[in-house]
């Protein structure tokens, strides 16, 4: 009765696809194209999906309605074979950093506990066993020195990587990255190959959205373009990429 | 200092989720209630409230809907609604004939303080404290970072809702002792100097509200032996003391 959103977490009712799209329509009410027009994708539990496309192109939108945040249009969205909305708790979405109030009076290790509270709900207090997760979470991502820094005070790639531990003390199973290498530095981007990795080991579905698939290509199993909100080749995809955008992000 | 209590601890959220204007504008749209409700003989916190109502009502009305595609953001549903009230209140004023008889409700007055009103401040107080407290982690996360609580299942607009019915209890409060004109500054200062002086949520809420009730007791007392106004007076303490920790926090 306490859990977020009044619904109980349904027992897993398919193991095997983390994420099912199909022919999924999606448009915001002040514009008239659409900004997913039929796109239909699976992730399978355990694999990692690379979502490329220029900007507008309807990547992140994709990932707002998976987490939620968006109600399509038509189609069908399952969460290892849950609507959207059945299971909170194994789906992380990672926003662009935009979206964050950063200047908020909270510190790092306060911030990274919330990705707890979704396994406490209404209240119920955080215990131990959270600040235990955070702890870890926090010394996995390099973050221990500045765990009682306000998060005005961080950095880019910092703000990054505090998401991420977020992410992980939720313990989701399918991770949702808008753009977790864009604009950071070298150190951060290092230490999220190795977050990326270790989550594949451990059998994590992951869905990253990036504007260049070069960096990861031993990490995706899966590539999917969109452009204007539909589905094109990858590789026409990647060309016309590489002329929208001139080159490499990350430095 | 129950109403300083009310008003400071929302007062937190008021500055850091950029409310300002709003709570101002719930202060000046109680005036045509308070007016009927003096005239009337009612209770004037009940005035109050109905008129907050009618506001919020005004506001949701033009702001959602099929007008917010024409572009009519919130901060102008609130502009137009806010001063319509407003302009209400003063015209059913002038109907009387006699703003004198208003004064108390425009600059405050702690001397009309009654038992029934006393009751209706501590019930405030406790109500806008106990909300706080349960609800204290989701209210954080969702100013920070509402789109993360949206994911994980919290209604973000139902608690924006409650912070909007809290908000509209504390002014009222706060009207009784300082007035439709000033009460925003309640609100607004006391947070705004506890975030000269700290970057974690509950310690600028024991700050902020260490300073709306302290300056509340001393505005008070001074006020009385001197015959100056006691709004007028509170509210100057709660500046002079942003101001020394402004200047403390620019010249350390």
């Amino acid at each position: 009765m306490f859990h977020y959103g009044g619904r109980h977490h349904h027992a897993k009712a398919d193991a095997s696809v983390a994420l099912h799209v199909q022919d999924l329509v999606v448009s915001y009410p002040d514009r008239e194209e659409r900004a997913l027009d039929g796109v239909s994708l699976d992730v399978s539990a355990g694999s990692c999906l690379a979502l490329i496309g220029p900007n507008g192109s309807g990547k992140s939108t994709l990932c707002k309605s998976v987490a939620g945040l968006l109600r399509p249009r038509s189609g069908v969205i399952r969460i290892f074979g849950l609507p959207v909305g059945g299971c909170h708790h194994r789906t992380a979405y990672l926003p662009q950093r935009t979206e964050i109030e950063w200047p908020f009076p909270v510190d790092v290790r306060r911030f990274v506990l919330a990705g707890r509270y979704v396994h406490r709900g209404w209240l119920r207090r955080v215990t131990d066993a959270d600040r235990a997760f955070v702890s870890g979470a926090l010394s996995d991502l390099g973050l221990t020195s500045i765990a009682d820094r306000p998060i005005g005070d961080l950095s880019g790639g910092q703000q990054q990587r505090v998401m991420l531990a977020r992410a992980l003390v939720q313990q989701a199973e399918l991770l949702l990255l808008d753009e977790p290498l864009n604009a950071v530095d070298a150190e951060t981007r290092d230490v999220i190959l190795r977050v990326l990795s270790r989550l594949r080991r451990e059998g994590r579905s992951v869905v990253i959205v990036t504007h260049d698939p070069d960096w990861g290509e031993d990490l995706f199993d899966a590539v999917v373009c969109l452009q204007a909100g539909r589905q094109v080749d990858v590789n026409a995809c990647g060309h016309g990429h590489a002329g929208h955008h001139g080159g490499h992000r990350h430095h | 200092m129950l109403a300083a209590v009310s008003c400071s601890l929302l007062g937190v959220y008021v500055v850091f989720r950029r409310m300002a204007f709003v709570g101002d504008a719930m202060a000046h749209t109680a005036l045509p209630g308070l007016v009927i409700a003096h005239a009337q003989g009612w209770s004037l916190f009940a005035g109050a409230l109905a008129s907050n109502a009618v506001t919020a009502g005004g506001i949701a009305a033009l702001s959602g809907g099929p007008l917010r595609r024409r572009g009519l953001r919130e901060d102008t549903a609130i502009g137009v609604v806010f001063t319509a009230m407003l302009a209400l209140g003063i015209l059913l004023m002038s109907l009387r004939r006699s703003f004198l008889d208003f004064t108390h409700l425009l600059f405050g007055s702690i001397l009309g303080v009654g038992t029934i009103d006393l009751v209706l401040l501590g019930a405030v107080s406790i109500i806008v404290i106990l909300c706080l407290a349960l609800l204290h982690k989701e209210l954080e996360l969702s100013s920070y970072d509402p789109v993360y609580a949206e994911q994980i299942g919290i209604r973000t607009r139902l608690l924006r809702l409650l912070l909007l019915g809290l908000l509209a209890l504390a002014v009222v409060s706060g009207i009784r002792v300082v007035g439709v004109i000033l009460t925003s500054a309640l609100l607004v200062t006391p947070a705004a100097t506890a975030a000269l002086l700290a970057r974690r949520l509950l310690p600028l809420m024991v700050i902020a509200t260490a300073i709306g009730t302290g300056s509340m007791f001393l505005g008070l007392l001074l006020s009385f032996p001197l015959a100056l106004a006691p709004g007028a007076c509170v509210v100057l303490l709660c500046a002079a003391t942003f101001i020394v920790a402004w200047a403390w926090r620019r010249f350390r």
